[in-house]
Protein backbone atom coordinates (compact mmCIF):
# COMPACT_ATOMS: atom_id res chain seq x y z
CA UNK A 1 0.00 0.00 0.00
CA UNK A 2 2.05 3.28 -0.95
CA UNK A 3 2.31 5.91 1.63
CA UNK A 4 0.12 8.82 2.34
CA UNK A 5 1.50 11.69 0.32
CA UNK A 6 -0.37 14.67 0.86
CA UNK A 7 2.84 16.65 2.83
CA UNK A 8 6.19 16.19 3.45
CA UNK A 9 8.92 17.58 5.19
CA UNK A 10 11.44 18.69 2.27
CA UNK A 11 14.01 20.95 5.01
CA UNK A 12 15.65 20.70 8.12
CA UNK A 13 18.37 22.61 9.71
CA UNK A 14 19.45 22.51 13.61
CA UNK A 15 21.98 24.71 15.30
CA UNK A 16 24.68 22.46 17.31
CA UNK A 17 22.69 20.87 19.87
CA UNK A 18 25.13 21.23 23.24
CA UNK A 19 24.53 21.24 27.12
CA UNK A 20 25.73 25.20 27.14
CA UNK A 21 25.58 27.45 23.89
CA UNK A 22 28.23 29.79 25.35
CA UNK A 23 27.84 33.39 23.65
CA UNK A 24 24.50 32.82 21.42
CA UNK A 25 21.30 34.05 22.49
CA UNK A 26 18.11 31.49 21.70
CA UNK A 27 17.42 34.00 18.59
CA UNK A 28 20.65 33.34 17.04
CA UNK A 29 20.00 29.71 17.62
CA UNK A 30 16.80 29.52 15.62
CA UNK A 31 18.56 31.91 12.67
CA UNK A 32 21.30 29.11 12.50
CA UNK A 33 19.11 26.61 12.51
CA UNK A 34 16.45 28.07 10.00
CA UNK A 35 19.21 29.17 7.53
CA UNK A 36 20.33 25.73 7.45
CA UNK A 37 16.65 24.55 6.53
CA UNK A 38 15.67 27.04 3.80
CA UNK A 39 18.82 26.17 2.13
CA UNK A 40 18.34 22.51 2.66
CA UNK A 41 14.97 22.77 1.09
CA UNK A 42 16.38 25.63 -1.52
CA UNK A 43 14.21 28.30 -0.53
CA UNK A 44 13.56 31.88 0.46
CA UNK A 45 11.58 32.56 3.39
CA UNK A 46 11.26 36.47 2.52
CA UNK A 47 9.13 34.81 -0.95
CA UNK A 48 8.99 30.99 -0.68
CA UNK A 49 7.66 30.21 2.64
CA UNK A 50 3.36 30.94 3.37
CA UNK A 51 3.08 30.67 6.93
CA UNK A 52 5.37 29.86 10.14
CA UNK A 53 4.53 28.10 13.39
CA UNK A 54 6.58 28.34 16.46
CA UNK A 55 6.25 26.02 19.15
CA UNK A 56 7.41 27.41 22.18
CA UNK A 57 6.66 28.74 26.22
CA UNK A 58 6.98 31.81 27.47
CA UNK A 59 8.20 30.63 31.36
CA UNK A 60 11.20 28.41 29.18
CA UNK A 61 11.63 31.68 27.46
CA UNK A 62 11.63 33.94 30.43
CA UNK A 63 9.42 36.35 28.81
CA UNK A 64 5.54 36.98 28.45
CA UNK A 65 4.45 37.37 24.92
CA UNK A 66 7.63 35.29 23.79
CA UNK A 67 5.67 34.41 20.73
CA UNK A 68 6.20 37.79 19.48
CA UNK A 69 10.34 37.55 19.42
CA UNK A 70 10.14 35.00 17.15
CA UNK A 71 9.22 36.57 13.49
CA UNK A 72 12.76 38.32 12.84
CA UNK A 73 15.43 35.23 12.90
CA UNK A 74 12.84 32.94 11.07
CA UNK A 75 12.51 35.46 8.04
CA UNK A 76 8.77 36.01 8.94
CA UNK A 77 8.44 39.66 9.34
CA UNK A 78 5.14 40.57 8.05
CA UNK A 79 4.74 36.91 7.34
CA UNK A 80 1.55 34.75 8.85
CA UNK A 81 3.22 33.16 11.67
CA UNK A 82 1.77 32.00 14.85
CA UNK A 83 3.17 30.67 17.97
CA UNK A 84 1.98 27.12 19.42
CA UNK A 85 1.92 26.75 23.39
CA UNK A 86 2.95 22.91 22.68
CA UNK A 87 5.57 20.64 21.65
CA UNK A 88 7.42 20.96 18.22
CA UNK A 89 5.51 17.83 16.95
CA UNK A 90 2.34 19.57 17.55
CA UNK A 91 3.41 22.47 15.55
CA UNK A 92 4.54 19.48 12.68
CA UNK A 93 0.51 18.90 12.69
CA UNK A 94 -0.54 22.66 12.57
CA UNK A 95 1.60 22.83 9.26
CA UNK A 96 -0.30 19.88 7.79
CA UNK A 97 -3.76 21.20 8.75
CA UNK A 98 -2.36 24.77 6.96
CA UNK A 99 -1.01 22.81 3.91
CA UNK A 100 -4.94 20.82 3.72
CA UNK A 101 -6.42 23.49 4.51
CA UNK A 102 -4.73 25.60 1.13
CA UNK A 103 -3.54 28.06 4.34
CA UNK A 104 -0.26 27.95 2.87
CA UNK A 105 1.54 25.62 0.20
CA UNK A 106 4.98 25.80 1.96
CA UNK A 107 5.14 26.07 5.99
CA UNK A 108 8.47 25.97 8.36
CA UNK A 109 8.37 24.87 11.81
CA UNK A 110 10.47 25.79 14.70
CA UNK A 111 11.05 24.85 18.18
CA UNK A 112 14.31 25.53 20.57
CA UNK A 113 16.00 25.00 24.08
CA UNK A 114 18.11 27.44 25.85
CA UNK A 115 17.69 25.35 28.97
CA UNK A 116 21.12 26.59 29.97
CA UNK A 117 19.45 30.21 30.43
CA UNK A 118 17.02 28.64 32.80
CA UNK A 119 18.18 28.81 36.44
CA UNK A 120 14.48 27.75 38.04
CA UNK A 121 13.79 24.80 36.06
CA UNK A 122 12.29 22.90 39.01
CA UNK A 123 10.06 26.07 39.95
CA UNK A 124 8.99 25.86 36.78
CA UNK A 125 7.68 22.39 36.40
CA UNK A 126 6.14 22.87 40.00
CA UNK A 127 4.29 25.78 38.33
CA UNK A 128 2.81 23.59 35.35
CA UNK A 129 0.71 21.56 38.54
CA UNK A 130 -2.24 22.39 39.83
CA UNK A 131 -1.71 25.31 41.92
CA UNK A 132 -4.41 24.00 44.22
CA UNK A 133 -4.01 20.07 44.80
CA UNK A 134 -0.81 19.33 42.77
CA UNK A 135 1.96 21.79 43.91
CA UNK A 136 3.17 19.82 47.36
CA UNK A 137 5.22 22.30 49.14
CA UNK A 138 8.92 21.60 49.62
CA UNK A 139 8.57 18.66 47.40
CA UNK A 140 10.27 18.54 43.99
CA UNK A 141 8.05 18.38 41.15
CA UNK A 142 9.18 14.88 39.89
CA UNK A 143 7.77 13.09 42.31
CA UNK A 144 4.83 12.69 39.98
CA UNK A 145 7.33 10.34 37.92
CA UNK A 146 8.19 8.39 40.95
CA UNK A 147 4.29 7.53 41.06
CA UNK A 148 3.78 6.67 37.65
CA UNK A 149 6.94 4.68 37.57
CA UNK A 150 5.88 2.59 40.28
CA UNK A 151 3.00 1.92 39.63
CA UNK A 152 3.58 1.33 36.12
CA UNK A 153 6.23 -0.79 37.15
CA UNK A 154 3.44 -2.93 39.20
CA UNK A 155 0.76 -3.05 36.35
CA UNK A 156 3.04 -3.94 33.35
CA UNK A 157 5.22 -6.50 34.99
CA UNK A 158 7.86 -4.44 33.25
CA UNK A 159 11.26 -3.95 36.11
CA UNK A 160 13.39 -1.34 37.09
CA UNK A 161 16.66 -3.36 35.60
CA UNK A 162 14.76 -3.27 32.30
CA UNK A 163 14.36 0.28 32.69
CA UNK A 164 18.25 0.41 33.06
CA UNK A 165 18.77 -1.27 30.02
CA UNK A 166 16.53 1.91 28.38
CA UNK A 167 19.57 4.28 29.59
CA UNK A 168 22.28 1.99 28.50
CA UNK A 169 21.01 1.30 24.91
CA UNK A 170 20.02 4.82 24.32
CA UNK A 171 23.18 6.40 25.59
CA UNK A 172 25.28 3.64 23.72
CA UNK A 173 23.30 4.55 21.11
CA UNK A 174 24.43 8.10 21.37
CA UNK A 175 27.85 7.50 21.23
CA UNK A 176 27.29 6.20 17.48
CA UNK A 177 25.66 9.80 17.01
CA UNK A 178 27.58 12.92 16.28
CA UNK A 179 25.26 15.30 16.61
CA UNK A 180 24.68 14.02 20.59
CA UNK A 181 25.93 15.36 23.99
CA UNK A 182 24.76 12.58 26.54
CA UNK A 183 26.72 9.56 24.78
CA UNK A 184 28.12 6.96 27.35
CA UNK A 185 29.00 3.96 27.87
CA UNK A 186 27.15 3.37 31.75
CA UNK A 187 26.06 -0.43 32.84
CA UNK A 188 22.85 -0.88 34.63
CA UNK A 189 24.66 -1.13 37.70
CA UNK A 190 25.63 2.53 37.32
CA UNK A 191 22.27 3.11 36.32
CA UNK A 192 20.30 1.76 38.92
CA UNK A 193 22.89 2.92 42.06
CA UNK A 194 23.20 6.44 40.81
CA UNK A 195 21.39 9.47 42.79
CA UNK A 196 17.35 8.87 43.98
CA UNK A 197 15.29 11.79 42.17
CA UNK A 198 11.91 10.21 43.58
CA UNK A 199 12.21 6.55 44.37
CA UNK A 200 12.11 4.06 42.73
CA UNK A 201 13.44 6.66 39.43
CA UNK A 202 17.36 7.15 38.92
CA UNK A 203 19.28 10.21 38.16
CA UNK A 204 20.52 8.40 35.13
CA UNK A 205 16.96 7.33 33.83
CA UNK A 206 16.79 11.23 33.65
CA UNK A 207 17.44 12.90 30.10
CA UNK A 208 19.41 15.73 30.92
CA UNK A 209 18.69 19.37 29.79
CA UNK A 210 20.55 20.69 26.51
CA UNK A 211 19.92 23.59 24.15
CA UNK A 212 19.08 23.37 20.28
CA UNK A 213 17.25 24.40 17.67
CA UNK A 214 15.46 23.24 14.69
CA UNK A 215 13.26 24.56 11.67
CA UNK A 216 11.42 21.43 9.61
CA UNK A 217 9.93 22.90 6.32
CA UNK A 218 7.10 21.23 4.99
CA UNK A 219 5.17 21.39 1.36
CA UNK A 220 2.00 20.37 -0.09
CA UNK A 221 2.39 17.23 -2.46
CA UNK A 222 2.24 19.56 -5.79
CA UNK A 223 5.76 21.60 -4.29
CA UNK A 224 7.23 19.00 -2.64
CA UNK A 225 7.39 16.95 -5.95
CA UNK A 226 9.37 19.74 -7.73
CA UNK A 227 11.36 21.00 -4.37
CA UNK A 228 12.32 17.91 -3.11
CA UNK A 229 14.17 14.57 -4.59
CA UNK A 230 13.92 13.31 -1.63
CA UNK A 231 10.64 14.32 0.24
CA UNK A 232 10.39 12.72 3.56
CA UNK A 233 5.98 11.80 3.69
CA UNK A 234 3.69 12.75 6.76
CA UNK A 235 1.64 9.66 6.39
CA UNK A 236 -0.05 9.75 9.65
CA UNK A 237 -0.58 12.75 12.67
CA UNK A 238 -2.48 12.22 15.98
CA UNK A 239 -2.71 14.13 18.99
CA UNK A 240 -4.26 13.72 22.07
CA UNK A 241 -4.43 15.22 25.79
CA UNK A 242 -5.81 13.14 29.01
CA UNK A 243 -6.82 13.98 32.01
CA UNK A 244 -3.89 16.56 33.64
CA UNK A 245 -5.38 15.88 37.17
CA UNK A 246 -2.80 13.59 38.39
CA UNK A 247 -5.42 11.65 41.09
CA UNK A 248 -7.20 10.63 37.68
CA UNK A 249 -4.20 9.81 35.74
CA UNK A 250 -3.98 6.00 34.48
CA UNK A 251 -0.13 5.42 35.74
CA UNK A 252 -0.33 1.74 33.80
CA UNK A 253 -0.37 3.03 30.23
CA UNK A 254 0.15 6.30 28.30
CA UNK A 255 -3.12 6.41 26.90
CA UNK A 256 -2.36 9.73 25.07
CA UNK A 257 0.06 7.90 22.70
CA UNK A 258 -2.17 4.58 22.37
CA UNK A 259 -5.15 6.98 21.22
CA UNK A 260 -2.92 9.23 18.81
CA UNK A 261 -1.09 5.70 17.55
CA UNK A 262 -4.07 4.24 16.42
CA UNK A 263 -5.11 7.24 14.86
CA UNK A 264 -1.69 8.20 13.26
CA UNK A 265 -1.49 3.89 11.35
CA UNK A 266 -4.56 4.78 10.04
CA UNK A 267 -3.81 7.12 8.39
CA UNK A 268 -0.93 6.21 7.10
CA UNK A 269 -2.63 2.45 6.49
CA UNK A 270 -0.41 0.70 9.31
CA UNK A 271 -2.25 -2.41 10.25
CA UNK A 272 0.76 -3.86 12.14
CA UNK A 273 2.96 -1.56 13.19
CA UNK A 274 5.49 -4.39 14.63
CA UNK A 275 6.18 -5.51 11.60
CA UNK A 276 5.63 -2.11 9.67
CA UNK A 277 7.50 0.22 11.10
CA UNK A 278 11.34 0.18 10.58
CA UNK A 279 12.30 2.02 13.46
CA UNK A 280 11.28 4.61 15.98
CA UNK A 281 11.97 7.57 17.70
CA UNK A 282 9.58 7.62 21.24
CA UNK A 283 9.68 9.60 23.96
CA UNK A 284 12.49 8.79 26.65
CA UNK A 285 12.15 11.44 29.08
CA UNK A 286 12.43 9.42 31.66
CA UNK A 287 13.80 5.42 31.47
CA UNK A 288 10.30 3.91 32.18
CA UNK A 289 8.67 6.34 29.60
CA UNK A 290 10.68 4.49 26.23
CA UNK A 291 8.86 0.85 27.72
CA UNK A 292 5.44 2.75 28.40
CA UNK A 293 5.56 4.47 25.26
CA UNK A 294 6.65 1.31 23.36
CA UNK A 295 3.71 -0.54 24.46
CA UNK A 296 1.07 2.09 23.86
CA UNK A 297 2.78 2.57 20.43
CA UNK A 298 2.18 -0.95 19.78
CA UNK A 299 5.53 -1.80 19.02
CA UNK A 300 6.15 -4.30 21.80
CA UNK A 301 3.31 -6.31 24.04
CA UNK A 302 6.63 -6.27 26.81
CA UNK A 303 8.43 -3.49 26.24
CA UNK A 304 10.87 -4.31 29.03
CA UNK A 305 11.69 -7.87 27.39
CA UNK A 306 12.08 -5.92 23.96
CA UNK A 307 14.42 -3.53 24.67
CA UNK A 308 16.76 -6.03 27.41
CA UNK A 309 16.61 -8.90 24.22
CA UNK A 310 18.24 -6.24 22.32
CA UNK A 311 15.16 -6.23 20.03
CA UNK A 312 15.17 -1.90 20.11
CA UNK A 313 19.03 -2.35 19.49
CA UNK A 314 20.33 -0.52 16.01
CA UNK A 315 20.56 -4.17 14.72
CA UNK A 316 17.45 -5.17 16.27
CA UNK A 317 14.14 -6.14 14.32
CA UNK A 318 12.84 -3.11 15.16
CA UNK A 319 15.56 0.23 16.39
CA UNK A 320 14.12 2.31 19.10
CA UNK A 321 15.72 5.70 19.81
CA UNK A 322 18.61 4.82 17.43
CA UNK A 323 19.57 8.60 17.29
CA UNK A 324 20.31 8.33 21.53
CA UNK A 325 16.83 9.67 22.28
CA UNK A 326 16.31 12.45 25.32
CA UNK A 327 18.73 10.13 27.32
CA UNK A 328 22.04 10.12 25.09
CA UNK A 329 20.99 13.58 23.15
CA UNK A 330 19.52 15.71 25.82
CA UNK A 331 16.26 17.11 26.78
CA UNK A 332 14.75 19.86 24.81
CA UNK A 333 12.15 21.03 26.21
CA UNK A 334 9.42 21.55 23.79
CA UNK A 335 11.92 21.16 20.61
CA UNK A 336 12.60 17.34 22.54
CA UNK A 337 10.40 15.98 19.39
CA UNK A 338 11.25 18.05 16.85
CA UNK A 339 15.03 17.11 17.56
CA UNK A 340 13.51 13.52 16.96
CA UNK A 341 11.95 14.39 13.65
CA UNK A 342 14.97 15.81 12.33
CA UNK A 343 17.01 12.34 13.38
CA UNK A 344 14.63 10.39 11.81
CA UNK A 345 14.24 12.81 8.70
CA UNK A 346 18.19 11.89 8.15
CA UNK A 347 17.42 8.67 8.84
CA UNK A 348 15.38 7.92 5.82
CA UNK A 349 17.42 10.21 3.95
CA UNK A 350 20.06 7.51 4.28
CA UNK A 351 22.50 10.45 5.86
CA UNK A 352 22.22 9.86 9.58
CA UNK A 353 26.22 9.00 9.81
CA UNK A 354 27.31 6.32 11.92
CA UNK A 355 24.23 5.29 13.66
CA UNK A 356 22.88 4.78 9.81
CA UNK A 357 20.10 2.34 9.66
CA UNK A 358 20.56 0.15 6.49
CA UNK A 359 17.28 0.80 4.07
CA UNK A 360 14.44 2.59 6.08
CA UNK A 361 11.18 3.51 4.47
CA UNK A 362 8.81 4.31 7.47
CA UNK A 363 8.89 5.40 11.09
CA UNK A 364 7.32 6.48 13.94
CA UNK A 365 8.09 9.58 15.89
CA UNK A 366 5.98 10.07 19.25
CA UNK A 367 6.47 12.74 21.98
CA UNK A 368 5.32 13.52 25.00
CA UNK A 369 4.77 16.94 27.04
CA UNK A 370 6.69 15.84 30.47
CA UNK A 371 5.45 15.93 33.55
CA UNK A 372 2.22 16.82 35.40
CA UNK A 373 1.12 16.12 31.63
CA UNK A 374 -0.95 13.72 29.89
CA UNK A 375 -0.35 14.63 26.51
CA UNK A 376 1.66 14.11 22.90
CA UNK A 377 1.44 13.43 19.76
CA UNK A 378 2.29 10.51 17.05
CA UNK A 379 2.95 11.07 13.45
CA UNK A 380 4.37 8.22 10.88
CA UNK A 381 7.20 9.72 8.90
CA UNK A 382 7.64 7.52 5.53
CA UNK A 383 9.97 8.09 1.91
CA UNK B 1 27.00 55.11 33.07
CA UNK B 2 27.60 51.92 34.84
CA UNK B 3 30.81 50.22 33.51
CA UNK B 4 30.88 48.00 36.16
CA UNK B 5 30.06 45.06 34.02
CA UNK B 6 32.33 41.93 34.18
CA UNK B 7 33.20 39.53 31.01
CA UNK B 8 30.65 37.30 32.30
CA UNK B 9 27.76 39.38 32.62
CA UNK B 10 28.18 41.14 29.33
CA UNK B 11 27.66 37.68 27.98
CA UNK B 12 24.39 36.82 29.98
CA UNK B 13 22.36 38.50 32.00
CA UNK B 14 20.61 37.80 35.23
CA UNK B 15 17.07 38.94 35.88
CA UNK B 16 14.19 37.51 38.05
CA UNK B 17 10.74 37.21 37.79
CA UNK B 18 8.81 38.10 41.37
CA UNK B 19 5.41 37.39 40.50
CA UNK B 20 2.10 36.73 42.79
CA UNK B 21 -1.10 35.04 42.37
CA UNK B 22 -4.35 34.14 43.82
CA UNK B 23 -6.35 31.36 42.87
CA UNK B 24 -9.61 30.96 42.92
CA UNK B 25 -10.54 27.49 43.95
CA UNK B 26 -14.21 27.24 42.57
CA UNK B 27 -17.09 25.90 43.79
CA UNK B 28 -16.18 22.40 44.01
CA UNK B 29 -12.67 23.47 45.40
CA UNK B 30 -13.69 25.69 47.79
CA UNK B 31 -16.25 22.86 49.36
CA UNK B 32 -13.74 20.81 49.52
CA UNK B 33 -11.59 22.78 50.99
CA UNK B 34 -13.86 24.07 53.78
CA UNK B 35 -15.26 20.02 54.27
CA UNK B 36 -11.23 19.37 55.04
CA UNK B 37 -11.38 21.91 57.65
CA UNK B 38 -13.67 19.90 59.31
CA UNK B 39 -12.34 16.88 58.59
CA UNK B 40 -14.40 15.37 56.08
CA UNK B 41 -14.17 14.39 52.64
CA UNK B 42 -16.97 14.93 49.58
CA UNK B 43 -16.57 13.81 46.14
CA UNK B 44 -18.71 15.06 43.29
CA UNK B 45 -21.08 12.25 41.47
CA UNK B 46 -21.97 11.94 37.90
CA UNK B 47 -25.57 10.15 37.79
CA UNK B 48 -24.98 9.52 34.28
CA UNK B 49 -21.48 7.52 34.15
CA UNK B 50 -22.54 6.67 38.49
CA UNK B 51 -18.72 7.94 38.91
CA UNK B 52 -17.66 10.12 42.09
CA UNK B 53 -14.59 12.69 41.91
CA UNK B 54 -12.32 13.72 44.20
CA UNK B 55 -11.17 15.97 44.06
CA UNK B 56 -14.63 17.31 43.47
CA UNK B 57 -15.36 19.11 40.11
CA UNK B 58 -18.86 20.26 38.67
CA UNK B 59 -18.41 19.07 35.74
CA UNK B 60 -17.94 15.65 34.38
CA UNK B 61 -15.08 15.05 32.34
CA UNK B 62 -16.58 11.50 30.82
CA UNK B 63 -20.30 11.98 30.00
CA UNK B 64 -19.84 16.15 30.40
CA UNK B 65 -22.56 16.81 32.38
CA UNK B 66 -22.54 19.29 35.32
CA UNK B 67 -22.54 17.81 39.11
CA UNK B 68 -24.67 18.83 41.76
CA UNK B 69 -24.40 16.38 43.83
CA UNK B 70 -22.24 15.46 46.69
CA UNK B 71 -21.20 12.00 48.66
CA UNK B 72 -19.07 11.63 51.24
CA UNK B 73 -15.87 10.08 51.76
CA UNK B 74 -14.36 7.70 54.53
CA UNK B 75 -11.12 9.03 55.30
CA UNK B 76 -10.73 5.55 56.45
CA UNK B 77 -11.04 3.82 53.09
CA UNK B 78 -7.82 4.65 51.15
CA UNK B 79 -5.40 2.36 49.52
CA UNK B 80 -2.03 3.15 48.14
CA UNK B 81 -2.30 3.64 44.51
CA UNK B 82 1.27 4.44 44.47
CA UNK B 83 4.17 6.03 46.27
CA UNK B 84 7.64 7.50 45.89
CA UNK B 85 10.18 9.03 48.31
CA UNK B 86 12.68 11.88 47.72
CA UNK B 87 15.27 13.92 49.89
CA UNK B 88 15.05 17.56 49.95
CA UNK B 89 16.09 20.17 52.60
CA UNK B 90 13.42 18.72 55.00
CA UNK B 91 14.81 15.31 54.96
CA UNK B 92 13.45 12.38 53.30
CA UNK B 93 9.67 12.27 52.83
CA UNK B 94 7.53 9.90 51.11
CA UNK B 95 4.65 10.95 48.81
CA UNK B 96 1.28 8.90 48.51
CA UNK B 97 -1.48 9.15 46.05
CA UNK B 98 -4.16 7.61 48.15
CA UNK B 99 -7.01 6.60 46.29
CA UNK B 100 -10.71 5.29 47.79
CA UNK B 101 -12.59 2.64 46.58
CA UNK B 102 -15.50 2.95 43.31
CA UNK B 103 -13.84 6.56 43.74
CA UNK B 104 -12.32 8.34 40.27
CA UNK B 105 -9.27 10.51 41.04
CA UNK B 106 -7.70 10.38 44.64
CA UNK B 107 -5.49 12.64 47.21
CA UNK B 108 -1.98 13.49 46.93
CA UNK B 109 -0.14 13.68 50.42
CA UNK B 110 2.55 11.99 52.53
CA UNK B 111 2.99 8.80 53.92
CA UNK B 112 3.63 9.00 58.18
CA UNK B 113 7.11 8.85 58.72
CA UNK B 114 8.43 5.90 60.34
CA UNK B 115 9.18 2.29 60.06
CA UNK B 116 5.98 0.93 58.19
CA UNK B 117 7.11 0.73 54.51
CA UNK B 118 4.57 1.65 52.29
CA UNK B 119 3.15 -0.72 49.32
CA UNK B 120 0.90 -0.70 46.53
CA UNK B 121 -2.70 -1.18 47.82
CA UNK B 122 -1.87 -1.14 51.27
CA UNK B 123 -5.32 -0.06 53.20
CA UNK B 124 -4.91 3.54 54.81
CA UNK B 125 -6.36 6.51 56.61
CA UNK B 126 -6.15 10.10 56.66
CA UNK B 127 -4.91 11.65 59.58
CA UNK B 128 -6.30 14.96 60.06
CA UNK B 129 -4.21 17.68 61.87
CA UNK B 130 -5.48 18.97 65.00
CA UNK B 131 -8.78 21.18 64.55
CA UNK B 132 -6.80 24.32 65.43
CA UNK B 133 -4.24 23.83 62.88
CA UNK B 134 -6.02 23.43 60.13
CA UNK B 135 -6.00 26.06 57.54
CA UNK B 136 -8.63 24.82 54.46
CA UNK B 137 -5.65 23.30 52.57
CA UNK B 138 -4.69 19.25 51.81
CA UNK B 139 -1.88 20.21 54.17
CA UNK B 140 -5.38 19.72 56.57
CA UNK B 141 -4.35 15.97 56.38
CA UNK B 142 -1.04 15.72 58.29
CA UNK B 143 -0.20 12.08 56.62
CA UNK B 144 -1.52 8.79 55.72
CA UNK B 145 -0.80 5.84 57.80
CA UNK B 146 -1.81 2.03 57.56
CA UNK B 147 -4.76 0.70 59.19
Amino acid sequence: MPANQQVAIVGVGASKFNTVTSGLSYKEMMFDAAVKAYADAGLDPRTDIGSFICCAEDFWDGNSITDEYMPDQLGAKLRPLFTVSGDGLLGIAHAYMHILAGVADIVAVESHSKLSDVVSKKEIINLGYDPVFGRLPHVDPRYLAGLEMRRYLEESGNTHEECAEVVVKNRGNALRNERAVYGAKVSTKDVLESEEIASPLTKLEESQPADGSVVVVLASRRRARKISDRPIWISGISWFSDTPNAEEMDFGQARYALHSSIKAYKMARVTNPSKQIDFAEVDDTYSYKELQHIEALGLAKHAGKFVSSGKGDPDGVLPVNVSGGSLGMGYFIEATPLIKVYEAVLQLRGMSGKNQLPNPKRCVVQSWRGIPTQSGVTAILSR
Amino acid sequence: MDLALNEEELKRWSDHIPLMWKYTAGIAGERFLQLLKQGTLQASVCKNCNKLFLPPKIFCKDCFAQLNEWRDVSPDDGFIYSFTSLTSGDGRRTVVLVKFDGVEGGLLGFFKPGREEPKIGMKVRAVFKPKQERKGSLSDIQYFEKI
